[in-house]
């Protein structure tokens, strides 16, 4: 867990008056829940074997750890109108985990 | 004229290309593709062994041709979709009128593999088809059939 102010300067670098922008969240026991957070869609470079390498968005969401209390496989996250399941996540261990989501469609 | 290698991809290609019409598709391609053109099937001979069988120079060649698909779907349907895939390409490698030119060929392997690091699962199939073709030394270009 962070430190309390930690925790506090994570809300402000989250927020979308920062680097963050608002991600509409259908969580566990939430119903559109907004949660401030960074969103990425980086292509990486997938290589499968001696085949052609795919260049595929790698889709992550990263937010402060403390509003993700009921995360789960499938959940729901809307960003920009654009559906992603959540697929697995990462805490860092100091308050900031990324989601890595797949797409819904 | 071409190399029998050659003659035999373009085959393929055009076999494949009516039994999977959506599906980007490439007798040769080495750069990288991104993944909002997939699926895709590739193709390439790995290796080929050859020997002289008569005192007529007649050389057989047996050329390994490993044919990849490469999709990307929803997780949970990624293998399902891979055996469908392998039931039409063995299919539409039965008509490609191979025969014209190969003396014999043979599905002898098949491989799969995986990865999840995207948005979207990607998934491969390769498919390695052996080909026995006959050739007169000093002139690859002409199967002898």
């Amino acid at each position: 867990m962070p430190m309390a102010c930690l925790e506090t300067d994570l809300d402000v670098i989250f927020s979308s008056s920062e680097f963050g922008e608002e991600i509409l969240a259908v969580l566990n026991n939430y119903t559109d829940k907004p949660i401030a957070g960074i969103f990425d869609d980086e292509h990486i470079d997938a290589q499968n074997g001696e085949g052609i390498t795919v260049l595929i968005p790698e889709t992550t969401f990263t937010c402060a750890s403390s509003k993700l209390q009921d995360i789960a496989e499938g959940q729901i996250l809307t960003v920009r109108n654009t559906d992603y399941k959540v697929r697995m996540w990462k805490h860092d261990g100091s308050g900031v985990t990324v989601i890595y989501l797949e797409d819904a469609c | 004229m071409a190399h029998v290698r050659t003659q035999i991809r373009n085959l393929v290609k055009s076999a494949l290309k009516t039994a999977f019409p959506s599906y980007s598709i490439f007798s040769s391609r080495k750069y990288a593709i991104n993944s909002d053109e997939l699926p895709v099937i590739d193709m390439k001979f790995l290796n080929e062994n050859s020997e002289t069988i008569s005192m007529d120079n007649l050389h057989q060649n047996t050329a390994s041709l490993y044919i990849r698909t490469t999709i990307a779907a929803a997780s949970e349907n990624l293998d399902d979709d891979l055996d469908s895939i392998s039931v039409l390409l063995d299919a539409a490698m039965d008509g490609a009128g191979l025969d014209n030119i190969v003396k014999h060929w043979d599905l002898v392997q098949t491989n799969f593999t995986d990865s999840a690091d995207g948005v979207k699962p990607l998934a491969e199939i390769v498919m390695r088809y052996d080909m026995v073709y006959h050739t007169r030394g000093g002139n690859s270009e002409v199967a002898i059939t």
